[in-house]
């Protein structure tokens, strides 16, 4: 044990490193995370000033109007653009009326249809004058109150539904509807006829338990939801002066096909500043419906953007918040910029590539100034890092610091991409997501087969979605044919469905198992409808008792709990294929990696972004979902058709990201953008992962490791059994590999991490072990300083600055002898934040 | 003979039939032993001995032997001698119940299955040189008790409260409706009342108001003559209240929960009053003072069902999550702890002898369950979605109401007797008449209706929601109005039915007197005959005598003839003897003519006497003719005063009616 006395790390080594020690705590707290949408209606940054606009331009949503029932009503709001991009709700300022003979009247912001025709809302504003189409169709009609599309909404929007209340699996208080209301028919049994005498009151409608529970007028846990004089009563209240029917199972109402939230973005100025939003259901009839009673609303960052019961946003902190509203299955979402009051904005140039110009335009659209490139230095760390999971040899620093080459950062970045090690990486990322380790019912033969085959891939660089075709659609022996383990690894069929979807679409459905996900599109139809492709998954014994052999049963069926039905294959969200006489896998991966396919390349783009910036554009990486948007949608969108240009080669992709600023930027931030986590106006600190970790470890010290089952030297990366590890690799967040989930892997910071490395036998013994410094001194008689010089550009790939070389010289004059004086600053090295991150 | 499984000795019989077909060797005369070794192994060991061998014994469970049968698993037994649908065993192979048997495969053929039954109910032989053990006694062998009927004519409304409480358009799902144990009487649940029908009439009785909110349970005491009705304000309030089912009066009311009470009943001798609700505590409730004795907690879920036995001795209670328990009365503590339901219990009923009660539960059964061995003796696969309702009748026969909008009517050993007709909504609620002939049932949509046990088409309905008072009072008007030609008419006609009895009795009176006064004539006759001959005979006496002195005289006459030549005197004597012999003579004369007449007389009066006799005997002709007529029109009066007495009781029926619903309009009007 080595702890020398006259050297502190903290006030040494880890002292040289100001902006790492920041950034850590700043990272830890990192929970805030903003997310944006960049709607096509983008208010292009400009530039900035007051409100300037001399012919205002301003849009009325929605754009149409039908009204097609006494019932319908809509409301309206006008949005107006300042020349900045600022948008103001203007409704109130502007002169609205009705073109023509009136078909509708005007209530405040709301229209109502008198007669059926058509007419035009005109809104007029300083002279400018809009117009939307309305329509007013049946309106005699005053159709009855659906169960399922007037009532269960209401239980949705006013709370009674979650999962904190009567929508947990076990319901509450004795009362249990579906999450949500994805199952309105069995909530129509529960409310009216589960216990006949309790809920409801056909006689005394308004002594319905139902009703006085929701407005609080006897003891209920959830409180009051609803007033006596509000729509929701009114139309519960209907529907059981109606008899409480059910809609009727051969004329079902008609499903809601679409929702939209309008305006699509807002930019607020200033704290306070507001926008009503309007949300329109468009329902399989052709029906359109004002959803603002109805949906419901919230925000993802209430911080900068509070939304309230009727749509309404209030703008908070500085941000950029994204506000949904949902309805049904339907989640929607605007994005919502709050800008100070009065800032003093410059926008930037845009230079670089067209990563730079996506991330760029976003920066403006937030009024964010990024930082400057690193260094030379700082990028070949950074990159080999990212791209090898080594550090650069001494040589590598001395050659690439030395290059005066304009273009010798892609070209170590092209060089670097060549190297088996990159392979390597992304075989041990892919072996993290499918979860490759032995087990009891997968060998350490099959784990290790399967862990080679995917190396392999990378190194012959077979395209991705071949690779996964191939993984899908594979037939064989668990040895012969190692990718069909896949179908092993995981054996319950569901599970492997919901893993196909969060590895290669970086969905995921788990939600949707027992009920339509709550916070996305995703219903149990959507579910077991895409689990049905595993469901002919044939499994038999070969002569190895280890191996099995996996083939097309061409039988089996997934059934539907809730209805009992076996559901016929449908992708997510696409269509049914025919699959009779085919290979559901086969037909599936077919369609998973086509080209137009709109998860796979998005998705996996997205993981290789947040490779090499610490944070996907959809953070996680495996949640894409309507409510967990992108914060750079069309950069997110960019790279996926690149990777599809590319034909799925994502080297090349790396190379584009390499190559930009926006990978290049220095970690240190400035006072403008170090409030941003998620718009890439400066590089992101990342701890190295476990494996690369210890690899590095390992390389700066000389001292190789062995593993089981693979020679001496070999490297953490290179381990193909998930189950194999050792304390070092398990303390720093190695992926235990036991789901598919990308968060498995780990690069939180822990006590024991940290102790580890003081303290442990791994980082002292490798520096005893490695010899180094003793081969230095000895066999290639280096100085003192020349040695500490190798040492930074071995660790760091950088040179001691002169209060650092002054120090430590002084601190190794003051020990022992020479070599231990540079062991205790290697250790000390070692143990600094600056070799454990990569920045 | 055991009646409960009647089925048994055709099940045989068409088994036999089976394996005459499927193996020669089995002979098909009604003899033929089911053996555990011949027959019911060979399916084991086809399905069942792969888990259930006493290697391995999944479940605790070895069929190999028929010792292990015996034994069971370790839930316990799985075959109940002569209990088939009892027994675990079969209801699993069955699937009448989970897990079903064998898992993961298809179910046994059907005629595996009835062996199994047959072998089972023939006492659960090992081969083929077995007994047949003696049976024990069945416990759903029940004779019928007339415990706790009332002395005297059954309790009746008499002054039942008219007005109605709550006016509404249509009912709500109905919760209760219940039963007179002893009188033709039906309560039916409704908005802040009960109402009270006829059972035989469907006629509207009375209302009692229950204004704490909505009836949930209604139970009749063991008397009949007071009904329990616990209920509330749901998620605000709940009591139990006792009524007077004669006047109506509110006698008690007990509890006071924070949610309804779901169900109450009252004991034997009305001590008592047990009360359970979604507080899941069971509350035992002194009826003197309407202080609560105790609290049981036990219950997990909201209690659903509570009732007392027959005998006052225990209380049954079950709850929304199957739990079902039997509890001593007096003291509170546990006595039974029956588990064996997988679904709510809603509703529980007594055998009238107190050894059995009936829980009807949302897994679609009803069990019935023999308290004095603590398990269930007969499970029913009653109906399926869940059963809502139970009631039994003073015969130990079963209906039971579910959601597969059915009700069903099921012998004492729980086998179906009938169905009746679908109602349109899930029924809840379902009660039995006193007398067995009428079943009543509630269902979701409000409907009540009530149907002969006999004659399930014949139905009539019971509005839960009764009209108000003023259209009532119209209606009895108009009924006392239609009625009232029927009564004049009746009046009338009884009127003349009496002015003709009385004109026959006139009649058959006259002609009695005139037929007595020619008898006492003639008997005056037959007097004044006999008096004649008895002067006649005195009067010839006197002639005789008369005669004998005359001759005497004559002598003397001659002789003073003959003297009187000598004497003047004696010529005098002569004279005067002369003289007295001629007065004598004439005397006689005269005698013998009044002797003469007498004999007239007499035959005179012999003549009246036979005229009077024979006018007399002529009149008993009328006499007859007119008591038959008397008799006649009697039969008559008496006939028509059964129904007259039905016109006017109808009349005064209605009146009475009009009268308290004339009040019920002037309370309602002057509140």
């Amino acid at each position: 044990m080595k702890i020398s006395s006259q050297f502190d790390p903290r006030g040494g080594v880890s002292g040289l490193l100001p902006g790492v020690m920041k950034r850590l705590g700043w990272m830890a707290s990192s929970v805030i995370c903003f997310a944006g949408f960049a709607a096509a209606a983008n208010p292009e940054a400009t530039s900035v000033g007051p409100d300037s606009a001399k012919v205002p331009q301003f849009v009325v949503y929605p754009p149409e109007v039908s009204l097609d029932s006494a019932r319908d009503y809509q409301s309206f709001v006008a949005v107006l653009t300042r020349d900045d991009g600022v948008t103001l709700d203007v409704t109130d300022r502007v002169e609205w009326s009705l073109e023509g003979e009136s078909v509708a009247a005007i209530d405040g912001v709301l229209l109502r249809p008198l007669t059926d025709g058509t007419s035009q809302l005109v809104a007029s504003y300083l002279g400018v004058t809009q117009k939307v189409p309305v329509v007013v169709r049946n309106s005699a009609t005053r159709p009855a109150i659906s169960f399922t599309n007037d009532v269960v909404p209401v239980l949705t929007r006013t709370g009674c539904n979650t999962g904190a209340c009567h929508g947990a699996a076990r319901g509450k208080d004795g009362f249990m509807i579906s999450l949500f209301g994805y199952d309105p028919v069995g909530d129509y049994t529960r409310i009216t006829r589960e216990i006949g005498v309790r809920r409801i009151n056909l006689a005394i409608p308004e002594e319905s338990l139902l009703l006085k529970k929701s407005v609080g007028a006897v003891q209920h846990t959830g409180g009051k939801r609803f007033d006596v004089d509000s729509d929701y009563y009114a139309m519960v209240l209907e529907w059981l002066h109606d008899g409480a029917p059910n809609d009727p199972a051969d004329a079902l109402p008609p499903i809601v096909e679409s929702v939209s939230v309008y305006p699509g973005q807002a930019v607020l100025e200033g704290e306070g500043a507001t926008q009503r939003f309007v949300v329109v259901g468009r329902y399989a009839d052709g029906t359109t419906r004002d959803l603002s009673r109805l949906a419901g609303f919230s925000s993802n960052n209430g911080t900068s953007a509070e939304i309230d019961d009727t749509g309404m946003v209030t703008a908070g902190a500085r941000g950029e918040a994204y506000v949904m509203a949902r309805f049904d299955t339907h989640t929607v979402g605007s994005q919502v910029l709050v800008l100070p009051a009065d800032l003093d904005y410059t926008p930037p140039a845009i230079t670089g590539n067209y990563i730079d110009e996506l991330v760029g335009k976003k920066l403006r659209q937030l009024r964010i100034t990024p930082s400057g490139l690193c260094t030379d230095e700082e990028f070949l760390r950074r990159a080999t890092i990212d791209i090898v999971g080594l550090l650069p040899t001494e040589e590598e620093y001395q050659q690439f610091v030395n290059d005066p080459a304009p273009d010798k950062r892609e070209a170590l970045v092209n060089q670097l991409l060549e190297r088996k090690e990159f392979s390597e990486i992304w075989a041990m990322k892919f072996a993290q997501l499918l979860a490759i380790k032995s087990s009891n019912q997968v060998s350490y033969k099959s784990a290790f087969l399967y862990a080679n085959w995917l190396t392999d891939q990378f190194v012959r660089n077979v395209p991705i979605d071949q690779m996964v075709r191939d993984l899908l659609a594979s037939s064989g022996g668990t040895f012969t044919t190692p990718q069909t383990n896949f179908y092993e690894v995981e054996r319950d069929r569901l599970k492997t469905a919901e893993n196909v979807a969060q590895v290669f679409m970086g969905i995921r459905t788990q939600c949707a198992q027992c009920h339509n996900h709550p916070f996305d599109r995703w219903t149990m139809n959507d579910y077991y409808g895409f689990a049905a492709f595993f469901a002919q998954i044939g499994r038999k014994q070969a002569e190895d008792y280890r191996e099995y052999i996996i083939s097309n049963s061409g039988g089996g069926e997934t059934r539907h709990p809730v209805t009992g039905q076996n559901m016929k294959p449908k992708f997510l969200g696409g269509e049914e294929p025919d699959v009779a006489g085919k290979d559901r896998r086969a037909v599936l991966a077919d369609w998973l990696t086509a080209p137009e396919n709109p998860y796979f390349a998005t998705s996996m783009a997205n993981r290789v972004w947040a490779h090499f910036t610490g944070v996907g554009l959809v953070d996680d990486v495996d949640d894409i979902r309507a409510s967990n948007p992108a914060s750079n949608r069309e950069l997110f969108e960019t790279l996926g058709e690149k990777l599809v240009e590319y034909n799925f080669d994502f080297r090349q992709l790396v190379r584009d990201i390499c190559a930009s600023e926006a990978y290049q930027r220095s970690s240190v931030a400035t006072s403008d953008n170090e409030d941003d986590v998620r718009n890439y106006s400066h590089a992101r600190v990342r701890r190295i992962p476990a494996e690369s970790l210890l690899d590095c470890i390992s390389q700066v010290t000389d001292s190789p490791d062995k593993f089981r089952g693979l020679p001496l030297g070999a490297r953490a990366v290179q381990i193909a059994d998930g189950s194999t590890s050792n304390y070092f690799l398990t303390t720093f967040g190695r992926s235990p590999r036991n789901t598919v989930c990308d968060c498995e892997a780990s690069t939180d910071p822990t006590l024991s991490q940290a102790l580890h490395l003081l303290n442990g036998a791994g980082v002292h013994n490798k520096i005893v072990q490695g010899k180094s410094i003793e081969r230095m001194l000895k066999d290639e008689e280096m100085t003192a300083e020349q040695v500490l010089d190798v040492l930074f550009i071995r660790a760091l790939s950088r040179k001691p600055t002169d209060a650092e070389r002054k120090e430590l010289q002084q601190a190794i004059a003051e020990s022992a002898n020479e070599q231990q004086g540079l062991e205790d600053v290697f250790w000390a090295v070692l143990n600094s934040r600056e070799f454990v991150f990569n920045h | 003979m055991n009646f409960r499984f009647p089925c048994a000795f055709a099940l045989i019989a068409s088994i036999n039939v089976g394996l005459v077909c499927g193996q020669e060797a089995a002979p098909a005369d009604a003899d033929t032993k089911i053996t555990y070794e011949d027959h019911i192994k060979p399916i084991f060991r086809q399905h069942c001995l792969s888990c259930h061998h006493q290697g391995e014994t999944k479940g605790g469970l070895a069929l190999d032997t028929l010792q292990a049968v015996m034994t069971g698993g370790s839930s316990g037994e799985i075959v109940y001698d002569g209990d088939y649908e009892g027994s675990r065993l079969w209801q699993l192979i069955a699937h009448e119940d989970t897990p079903v048997m064998p898992p993961g495969q298809d179910k046994l053929p059907d005629d595996q299955i009835k062996l199994v039954a047959a072998w089972i109910d023939g006492g659960m032989l090992e081969n083929s040189g077995s007994k047949v053990r003696k049976k024990k006694i069945n416990n759903l062998a029940f004779s019928g008790s007339a415990g706790g009927r009332p002395e005297g004519p059954p309790p009746m409304p008499e002054t039942l409260p008219q007005a109605v409480p709550v006016l509404t358009s249509r009912a709500a799902a109905i919760p209760a409706v219940a039963a007179s144990p002893w009188a033709p009487l039906v309560a039916v649940s409704g908005q802040r009342q009960v109402a009270l029908y006829h059972a035989d009439t469907a006629e509207l009785l009375g209302i009692l108001p229950f204004p704490e909110g909505v009836p949930l349970s209604l139970r009749f005491s063991r008397d009949g003559g007071y009904l329990v009705v616990a209920g509330g304000e749901h998620s605000a309030h709940g009591i139990a209240a006792i009524y007077d089912i004669k006047t109506g009066e509110r006698v008690i009311e007990v509890g006071d929960e924070l949610d309804v009470a779901f169900d109450a009943d009252v004991n034997d001798d009305l001590s008592l009053v047990a009360l359970g609700g979604p507080q899941r505590m069971l509350r035992i409730y002194n009826t003197e003072d309407g202080e609560r004795v105790f609290d049981i907690k036990k219950h997990t879920d909201w209690i659903f069902a509570v009732a007392f036995s027959p005998d006052g001795v225990l209380i049954a209670s079950g709850d929304r999550s199957a739990g079902l328990v039997v509890w001593e009365a007096a003291t509170g503590q546990q006595y039974l702890d029956l588990t064996d339901h997988k679904g709510a219990i809603n509703d529980i009923a007594w055998r009238d002898d107190s050894n059995v009660f009936a829980s009807a539960s949302d897994d679609g059964t009803v069990k019935l369950w023999d308290v004095v061995s603590g398990r269930a003796i007969k499970s029913i696969a009653a109906h399926a979605g869940g059963v809502t309702g139970v009631a039994f009748d003073h015969e130990g026969r079963l209906v039971t109401a579910g959601k597969d909008r059915r009700v069903k009517l099921w012998n004492p050993a729980g086998d179906l007797i009938r169905e009746f007709p679908v109602m349109e909504e899930a029924v809840l609620t379902v009660a039995i008449s006193h007398d067995g002939t009428r079943v009543v049932a509630g269902d979701w949509n409000g409907a009540v209706l009530v149907s002969q046990s006999e004659n399930p088409d014949a139905v009539e309905s019971l509005a839960a929601n009764p009209p108000p008072a003023t259209d009532r009072l119209e209606k009895q008007l108009e009924k006392l109005a239609s009625i009232q030609p029927e009564f004049e008419v009746a009046q009338k006609q009884a009127e003349e039915l009496a002015s003709r009895l009385t004109a026959m009795v006139q009649q058959h009176t006259t002609l009695v007197a005139q037929r007595d006064e020619k008898l006492a004539a003639a008997k005056a006759a037959e007097v004044a005959k006999a008096e004649a001959i008895q002067r006649a005979e005195e009067l010839n006496a006197g002639v005789v005598e008369q005669s004998q002195a005359s001759r005497d005289l004559f002598d003397r006459v001659v002789a003073a003839r003959l003297g009187d030549l000598a004497s003047t005197d004696g010529q005098t004597l002569t004279a005067d003897r002369e003289a007295e012999l001629a007065e004598l003579l004439t005397r006689i004369a005269q005698m013998r003519r009044e002797r003469l007449a007498l004999g007239v007389t007499a035959e005179a009066q012999q003549v009246e006497l036979v005229r009077l006799q024979t006018e007399a005997e002529a009149l008993a002709e009328p006499i007859r003719v007119a008591e038959a007529a008397v008799a006649e029109a009697q039969a008559a009066v008496e006939q028509f005063a059964g129904q007259h007495a039905a016109v006017v009781a109808k009349k005064e029926s209605v009146e009475r009616l009009v009268a308290q619903l004339r009040q019920a309009v002037e309370d309602a009007e002057g509140g």
